[in-house]
């Protein structure tokens, strides 16, 4: 694949199942041209072919190494699967016994940037946050959360994504 | 059940269509004292259109129970307080 696409982006978690299986979720900026379908929606005949030629480049070794299951996105269901893969990692990271396995997740290094995690304490309110940063970055997601701490006491968690204009 | 004069900022306006392809808006909002985070669908977009993304608003919002849970909606826009 990456020989043939050459700016390929793709990132993998691998899980194992309770049997014992492997399966690999796979996100990736590969275009099929408006034959694959979405989750909600049958397959047609030209999303089956794609998958059938997947599945012979998966199993090119040996057969019967297990089915591929291929599904379109859009720009608003980008956020729901990102956060399907983050709780993949978190799972195979942390719950199943093959946590101590190198390759849990993998991504595609010369076509995408790993992000930079920064962590700093500070006692300003939100307002004076984003008055902060809102001139170099863009709010583009808030959430919140509630969080139970310390027995009955119950704080706020709120997240925002912030991307640079 | 009325909540009156709410100050709130609009994270996000955005214009989105249903399966009937009936435009409907939505807007997110964010509670800069809490941090409480609130998501409005309205059909009326001719008056939420006049809300813009990073200003903050003094509204009067409804909360009103169906079948399908607790539902927000904004009745009145009182004032703009400014942008952020």
């Amino acid at each position: 694949m990456r020989k043939k696409h050459e700016n390929l982006k793709y990132i993998w978690v691998l899980e194992r199942t309770e049997n014992g299986r492997i399966h690999i979720h796979l996100l990736s900026s590969l275009e099929f041209k408006d034959c694959i379908s979405k989750s909600n929606e049958l397959k047609t005949e030209k999303h089956k072919i794609h998958e059938q030629q997947l599945e012979k480049v998966w199993s090119y070794k040996r057969n019967n190494l297990g089915w591929v299951d291929i599904r379109s996105i859009n720009k608003d269901d980008c956020r729901k699967c990102s956060l399907y893969l983050a709780s993949y990692l978190n799972k195979a990271m942390y719950e199943t016994k093959i946590e101590k396995e190198k390759h849990l997740y993998g991504y595609s290094k010369r076509t995408l940037k790993k992000p930079i995690e920064q962590k700093f304490e500070t006692i300003q309110d939100i307002e004076s946050i984003l008055k902060d940063f809102t001139k170099e970055y863009e709010l583009t997601y808030s959430s919140s959360y509630k969080l139970k701490i310390n027995n009955d006491d119950i704080t706020t968690i709120t997240y925002m994504d912030l991307y640079k204009k | 059940m009325k909540l009156n004069n709410i100050e709130m900022l609009v994270s996000k306006v955005e214009i989105r269509k249903n399966k009937k392809d009936e435009a409907y808006i939505l807007i997110d909002m964010l509670d800069l004292a809490t941090g409480d985070n609130f998501q409005i669908f309205d059909k009326n977009i001719e008056l939420m259109q006049k809300l813009k993304t990073m200003t903050k608003y003094s509204l009067d919002l409804n909360l009103t129970s169906s079948k399908y849970g607790l539902r927000l909606g904004i009745d009145n826009i009182i004032e703009n307080l400014g942008s952020v």
